[in-house]
């Protein structure tokens, strides 16, 4: 069993709350830094942990998820840990790697800043303000964590709400980093919306000697993608602000696109002086104080966890599309395991052989489009590790890696992602909002109309990291290439439950679902379930779009009579007739048609065959069913009860 | 060894092979399986389709007659066992959705679900309950040749199938090894042939099913054994259509998986006679 070994925080902790928020028994967040609560440790100490004391085995083990996640969701990456499988303690020589690793780098990272950046820019007016438009409250955690951030750049971060903030405080201003999302179709949040109009009509301030930049929060399935965020960034410049770094345009998974981008705002506005002037040289050396440092080295992977070298069999899919050959190559690696696949692809390709194609990206986890298939299972490169994969290669020890099927190989491991954009292409617009009159809050503040219910339920159904992967999941796809496949009906079932959405619009999405291309031409929504989390939240949504399909079409078409047929004859007698069944789906016609079948199912297999007049009796008389086709099952009266009390159709 | 025996509504109705095979394997292996005569189809997974509520009741019914005897259920269908294993999964994990259907339950049978039972593949149970030495100490007629093992993909989800791993198993080919044979190491063994398509969407059916047979037969299987009795309808029933539709080679005989043990075992030698003639002597 996986357990934690020990577990400590690093220098530069903004005291942002999220580990404590994630795993209330290890982490207590104090004014100034993160804490190991004492209770969890051998030690009993209640600080950083910088010791690396070892936590209680039992707490190690039972909150190893917990401890994971924490750690995986601390924005500055300073939560470490170290793991003991099995329960064995960690070797001490590879924490004493780790630490060493960290350590070397921090130091020398602080000594280069600190002799790079001048003290007379670190002295006199540091203010920042940190502006942010908000609906759903993502822009103001992004905002309060941004503020928290800013202080490792030597700026003191303040949070401004734009329904609280006049023009007049922002033209004051030297340093402005506003962070807002977009709303609907291209609309500012509700709280944006009077401050922006301050902005637009006669008498606006000038905001020469404003430095700013913008962190647009969006939404790709919109027509108008981080549109409120690009109006502020126009209109800031517009009014005479300078712009000291570039727009980040982050989508629904916003974290990843700020984090590639914070460091490199922050530096900028950093390196403005009490004077309100861009002093140009230090913007690096002040990204440097806020990207994690470990990320910056190298050194250790995403959240510090180290394990030790194995040796790995790597079998290798090969394809070479001009020879049009195709096999396998196996390369024998030794690799630290918490390496993650894309690091080994890699170090192959700059090692051994630099033919070698496939997807890579800037960042772990960064990249939906990184997905492989490994030993059957569909796993991002770019995330997992191969200890993992290691340990689901079984006795053999061989790791297979493959291209993800359902899309075309273009070379070796890298596949052409055109099927699913096109699939996605045949299925837009994905919401075209309906009017939307909003409403008033009882202090008179203006509020969006969806419910917090409603929209985690939204939140819930589309918690998808990879609909590339989930495309791949489905077997269908390989076999039919006008199904739009799992990715793309799952999307349209989430926008059509999306409360915004406009009466014309939800029509269409549920005719391309009903459609032949859509929900229904997947021969097997099982499969797709057994992939993981993703699998599972798709699996579940597509049958649920199927159920609210068979209540609004009543049935229609062979899907709906296969369902409705195999109930009904579950009914009668507690077990499924398949003659029954076939009969009534595929109609009398498609019974001659399949006649070889239909004969051979209906006479038994052939082989020790049951007896043909029951079953031939359900030709004779479908849709009657009387016992004499299936002996009912004992009790059948209470099947036929419980039918009645939760669906009356069959 | 004692189970509840759940033989699923195929093997009862136009796989009755299954059942007779079913009867061999339990005698040989010493296994004693109690019927339910009660228990109704598991839904296959189509029936949630309409209503999922209405599945979950009908399994949780199965599942208080299998739990008012103290047994684990026992089936030999993949299809069975990937439903109901998720059926149970879900219900002993939603308390709230436990509460409301065994409050169905009540009313409409006077029986409640606890969730004190597992759900156990045949396959499973061999592997880890009797074990591979054990079974290999009782084979009589080996199954000498090269065998294709199909899983059954609606079994291979995280622990429906024992410890094995669902996405690069290895206990039917172990079985396999164990009862004489040489397992065929193909693609196609954990695939999906599209059963729940195939009234619906019979042309994509047809070219999964051919997909899986074709690959079979090019690594060098002589046969094919399943899992699961309703994949078995693509596999075997329609095998010829299968084949005609894409042009690919599908002729295979197709076994289930009870027969393959039985025959193993020892038992219908007359049958087993005949398949090893079709298979090794008249081939294609």
């Amino acid at each position: 069993m996986a357990q934690i070994a020990s577990v400590w925080i690093e220098e530069g902790c903004i005291t942002c709350d999220a580990c404590q928020e994630t795993c209330p028994e290890v982490f207590h967040v104090t004014d100034d830094s993160c804490f190991i609560i004492a209770d969890v440790r051998s030690d009993g100490k209640f600080d950083q942990n910088e010791g690396k004391s070892l936590l209680k085995a039992e707490m190690g083990s039972s909150l190893f998820e917990d401890i994971v996640d924490a750690a995986e969701g601390c924005p500055v990456d300073v939560i470490i840990y170290t793991t003991a499988e099995d329960g064995e303690a960690p070797s001490e020589e590879v924490a004493e790697v780790a630490e060493a690793a960290v350590e070397v780098v921090a130091e020398d990272e602080e000594l280069e800043a600190a002799t790079e950046i001048p003290p007379e820019l670190l002295e006199g007016d540091r203010s920042l303000m940190v502006l942010f438009g908000s609906q759903s409250g993502n822009s103001e955690d992004l905002a309060a964590i941004t503020a928290k951030l800013a202080a490792v750049a030597h700026l003191e971060g303040q949070v401004k709400d734009m329904a609280e903030t006049s023009l007049a405080e922002i033209a004051a201003s030297k340093r402005v980093l506003v962070i807002c999302s977009t709303w609907g179709e291209g609309e500012m949040p509700d709280t944006a919306q009077a401050l922006w109009d301050a902005a637009n009509a006669g008498g606006a301030p000038s905001f020469d000697g404003v430095n700013f930049t913008v962190c647009a929060l969006g939404d790709t399935d919109y027509d108008l993608y981080c549109e409120a965020g690009k109006d502020w960034d126009r209109r800031f410049e517009e009014l005479g602000g300078t712009r000291v770094a570039e727009m980040a345009e982050c989508n629904v998974d916003y974290e990843p696109f700020w984090k590639a981008w914070v460091p490199g705002a922050l530096g900028a506005l950093a390196s403005v002086n009490s004077s309100g002037e861009m002093v140009p040289g230090y913007v690096d050396a002040f990204a440097e104080l806020v990207a994690p440092k470990k990320k910056a080295s190298g050194a250790v992977a995403a959240s510090g966890v180290q394990q030790p070298v194995i040796d790995v069999s790597l079998r290798l899919f090969r394809y070479n599309p001009v020879l049009a050959e195709k096999g396998y190559d196996t390369y024998e690696v030794s690799v630290p395991g918490h390496h993650t696949l894309q690091q080994v692809l890699v170090m192959i390709k700059e090692t051994q052989d630099g033919s070698l194609t496939f997807r890579t990206s800037a960042a772990a986890g960064s990249d939906p489009l990184t997905g492989l298939e490994v030993n059957g299972n569909l796993v991002l490169a770019d995330c997992v590790r191969m200890i993992d994969l290691l340990n689901s290669a079984g006795e053999s020890g061989v790791v297979t890696v493959e291209p993800l099927s359902g899309h075309q190989v273009l070379k070796d491991l890298f596949v052409d992602t055109k099927a699913l954009e096109v699939a996605k292409e045949r299925a837009k617009p994905w919401l075209r909002t309906r009017d939307r009159p909003g409403a008033v809050s009882s202090q008179g503040m203006a509020i969006g109309t969806m419910s917090s219910s409603d929209a985690s339920r939204l939140h819930r159904m589309n918690d998808i990291s990879s609909e590339h992967l989930l495309h791949s999941m489905s077997e269908t796809v390989p076999h039919n290439r006008s199904y739009l496949g799992p990715a793309v009906c799952n999307r349209l079932w989430v926008r059509a439950n999306d409360p915004r959405i406009s009466k014309d619009c939800k029509q269409d999405m549920n005719a391309l679902l009903q459609g032949p291309d859509g929900v229904w031409a997947e021969t097997d929504i099982g499969v797709v379930g057994r992939f993981g989390r993703i699998g599972s939240v798709a699996s579940k949504n597509l049958n649920d779009c199927r159920s609210e399909l068979l209540r609004a079409h009543r049935f229609a078409g062979k899907s709906g009579r296969h369902v409705k047929w195999f109930s009904k004859t579950v009914k009668s007698s507690g077990t499924l007739n398949e003659t029954i069944l076939a009969a009534q789906t595929m109609g009398p016609l498609g019974a001659i048609v399949n006649l070889p079948a239909t004969l051979r199912m209906a006479l038994g297999f052939t082989r020790t065959g049951g007896p043909p007049v029951r079953d031939w009796q359900g030709f004779i008389a479908p849709g009657k069913m009387p016992p004499l086709i299936n002996q009912s099952v004992h009790n059948h009266h209470e099947v036929v009860a419980i039918f009645n009390e939760l669906d009356k159709r069959f | 060894m004692k189970f509840a025996y759940f033989p699923g509504c195929v093997a009862k109705g136009s796989a009755r092979e299954v059942e007779d095979a079913m009867r061999s394997v339990v005698d040989g292996l010493g296994i004693t399986l109690v019927e339910m005569p009660g228990a109704a189809c598991c839904g296959a997974g189509v029936m949630k389709q309409g209503n999922h509520r209405l599945q979950l009741a009908i399994n949780a019914r199965t599942f208080a007659m299998a739990e008012e005897q103290g047994l684990d259920v026992l089936t030999p269908c993949a299809t069975c066992q990937g439903n109901m294993y998720e059926d149970l999964a879900l219900l002993l994990d939603d308390e709230p959705l436990r509460a409301e259907i065994n409050d169905v339950l009540e009313r409409t049978t006077g029986m409640r679900f606890e969730g004190n039972l597992r759900m156990r593949h045949l396959l499973d149970v061999m592997v880890e309950d009797i074990g591979l030495d054990v079974i290999a100490s009782k084979v009589i007629n080996p199954v000498d040749f090269p065998i294709a093992g199909y899983y059954g993909s609606p079994m291979l989800r995280a622990a429906a199938n024992g410890d094995d791993d669902p996405h690069n198993p290895v206990y039917f080919e172990q079985l396999i090894a164990a009862l004489g044979g040489e397992a065929v190491d193909y693609d196609g063994r954990t695939r999906s042939v599209g059963f729940p398509g195939l009234l619906s969407q019979e042309k994509t059916a047809m070219k999964m099913t051919a997909s899986v047979l074709s690959e079979a037969k090019q690594e060098g299987a002589k046969i094919m054994a399943t899992a699961c009795p309703l994949s078995h309808f693509n596999l075997d029933v329609y095998q010829v259509k299968a084949g005609r539709a894409t042009g690919k080679d599908t002729s295979m005989p197709v076994i289930h998986l009870p027969e393959l043990v039985a025959f193993a075992l020892g038992y219908h030698v007359t049958r087993y006679a005949q398949l090893r003639t079709r298979a090794l002597v008249i081939g294609d």
